[in-house]
């Protein structure tokens, strides 16, 4: 078959694939993939987790929180990226001026340079994820009976209510 | 539990959107995660192009302060402009 924007294909049997396991930028790219998602996960699942259990009792007040909460995950995430571009600016940016008046930082950091931008980005996609996570685990936890909590707290009094709420979310009786 | 970390691992996977506007995978290739790697290698991006703001942005922030009229027109990439040649 020749066509004119590819003219005529030719079989290079495994060649691609010995041509991307040479190449050192793809073997960075598996390595920071992993570093990503790892960091990411470690992130945000417990955030998600301890806001979904403070947030889990049907009130007003929590489905308020838990919409302020959920906002980020309905937004763009090329939008939120600049937003946070805005955010982490080296010598505008809103992140240095509040650590500079804090008395953190002394001069400006560099959020998305050598040192900063995996981490930089671990949290921003942390912060848009959040709130997605937290309505599953509130989706989880609205499904444990109270006498799992009820059974737990006579077990252990001084326990908090969260520790028995992890293992029926892990391990949902059948 | 087991769900929620499977839905996780696969979402994290897939998300490179936000990388590509903050970093564009670097500084040095350092935030460039495998997706973002395959999309550049079909799709790639030259410094100071029109695709990605951070020039224009980077400008308005740093003559204006704040947003301003700036980003109102499509802008003029640097080697355009260094060209001579006008943004058609």
């Amino acid at each position: 078959m020749t066509t004119r924007a590819t003219g005529t294909p030719k079989f290079v049997g495994f060649a691609n694939f010995a041509r991307i396991a040479r190449d050192t930028v793809f073997k960075t790219a598996i390595v920071n993939t992993f570093v990503y998602v790892g960091g990411k996960l470690l992130l945000t699942l417990p955030i998600a987790f301890m806001l979904a259990f403070l947030l889990s009792k049907n009130t007003r007040l929590n489905a308020t929180g838990q919409s302020i909460i959920f906002t980020p995950t309905i937004m763009s995430s090329a939008v939120m990226a600049l937003i946070f571009y805005l955010l982490f600016n080296t010598y505008n940016g809103e992140i240095n001026r509040f650590l500079t008046w804090l008395g953190i930082i002394d001069e400006n950091v560099n959020w998305l340079g050598v040192k900063y931008a995996m981490l930089t980005c671990i949290i921003i996609a942390a912060w848009g994820g959040i709130g997605n996570y937290m309505v599953y685990f509130i989706a989880g936890l609205t499904g444990i009976s109270t006498e799992v909590y009820e059974s737990a707290n006579w077990m252990v009094r001084m326990q908090p209510r969260s520790c028995s709420a992890l293992p029926s979310l892990c391990w949902p009786p059948s | 539990m087991k769900m929620i970390l499977m839905l996780a691992l696969v979402i994290s996977f897939m998300d490179y959107q936000s990388i590509m506007v903050l970093t564009e995978g670097g500084p040095m290739n350092q935030t460039n995660v495998m997706f973002l790697y395959i999309y550049q290698l079909f799709f790639p991006i030259t410094a100071g192009s029109s695709v990605v703001p951070g020039v224009w942005l980077w400008r308005s922030l740093q003559f204006g302060g704040s947003v301003d009229h700036r980003w109102c027109h499509w802008p003029v990439s640097d080697s355009r402009q260094a060209a001579g040649r006008s943004d058609r």
